[in-house]
């Protein structure tokens, strides 16, 4: 990769293929956010219609690079399609008839799927994966974080009376499939790839997607504390090098806000 | 977020509207399937060292299983 190609820091711009990436990059996170307005004020299916063309023309995108040039810049590309693809999921498993538990482990299953394949794919390294003490304590902040999380929105129970096996169950389908793969997807895949063309700027901007996609809960609020826990989220794995901690504190915050505060308080 | 959601969509889930929404929704992801699988056979020799192929799978696949997750239930639930 020349020179010209990368970050020219002393001119504060992009130029070269990370310059098109960064474009590209852009107008998709436009896409998603206008997406989510869609589908957060009730306009269901023309959202998904933006997500569902937004899919296809990432992937295409990705695929369809110059294979002359270093894949690095556009595998944000790649990574961000992972976006409308929860999307288009949420909905389309949205499944009324089906226990709330149930419906985020049938969304979060293809999604794990598609973190695992695409990680290979875009050559990550596998963060650390032996929990460490530091682990612990940083998961443990989603403990006060989803008290706060969970005065903000206030959202029904979960499960109104669950049994003591069923709220296991549902502790550790929230650990993993939104507290594991939510942030495999924003603080690895996308982050990693976004600060491969924008540097510093991807802490920022993933953490803004992240907070985006809250926009459903219809609370502005929620969203905004949203946007600082991604934020803070981020400056964890980029300083521990690890995503379980982070991963933890997420399936906490979500285990506090929607299984135990709503029954408690 | 994906816990979230279904919370976001109380109106669409609880009424009438709801199975236009499924429906709709699972057809786009059909429609979806359809367009990565047609441009993986179409696109494949523009890209001989199998980039076209591997992006494609990693999106085809998932996307497959939320088919096959929302299809299992329809017929399961409504026959």
């Amino acid at each position: 990769m020349t020179a010209s190609t990368i970050f020219t820091a002393s001119k504060g711009v992009l130029v070269g293929p990370r310059a098109t990436v960064a474009r590209l990059t852009v107008c998709a996170l436009v896409c998603i956010t206008v997406a989510e307005i869609l589908v957060a004020t009730g306009s269901v299916v023309p959202g998904l219609v933006v997500d569902a063309l937004l899919l296809i023309l990432l992937v295409n995108a990705y695929a369809l690079g110059d294979s002359e040039e270093s894949h690095e810049p556009r595998d944000v590309l790649l990574a961000l399609s992972l976006v409308p693809l929860l999307r288009l999921a949420s909905v389309t498993l949205a499944l009324p008839d089906v226990s709330p538990v149930t419906r985020i482990a049938f969304i979060g299953a293809p999604l794990l799927l598609a973190v695992v394949l695409q990680a290979r794919i875009i050559g990550l390294e596998i963060l650390d994966v032996v929990i460490r003490p530091s682990d612990v304590v940083i998961g443990l902040v989603g403990l006060p974080v989803g008290y706060v999380g969970y005065l903000i929105l206030r959202p029904a129970p979960l499960l109104a009376s669950p049994s003591t096996g069923e709220f296991l169950v549902a502790c550790l389908v929230l650990l993993i499939f939104t507290g594991f793969v939510e942030e495999a997807m924003f603080r690895w895949l996308i982050l990693r790839t976004l600060d491969e063309t924008f540097v510093r700027g991807g802490v920022f901007i993933s953490s803004a997607l992240f907070a985006v996609m809250y926009l459903g809960t219809g609370s502005p609020g929620f969203v905004i504390f949203a946007g600082l826990a991604g934020l803070a989220a981020c400056a964890v794995v980029r300083r521990t090098e690890s995503l379980l901690g982070v991963a933890l504190a997420h399936g906490l915050a979500s285990i506090g806000i929607l299984l135990v505060w709503p029954l408690v308080l | 977020m994906t816990a979230f959601f279904s919370k976001a969509l109380p109106n669409v889930v609880r009424s009438d509207a709801y199975h236009y929404v499924f429906n709709a929704a699972t057809l786009l992801v059909a429609a979806v399937l359809m367009v990565l699988l047609i441009e993986t056979e179409l696109l494949r020799a523009r890209r001989p060292d199998g980039a076209v192929g591997r992006a494609w799978f990693a999106t085809t696949l998932p996307l497959a299983l939320v088919f096959v997750i929302a299809l299992v239930v329809r017929l399961h639930r409504y026959g």
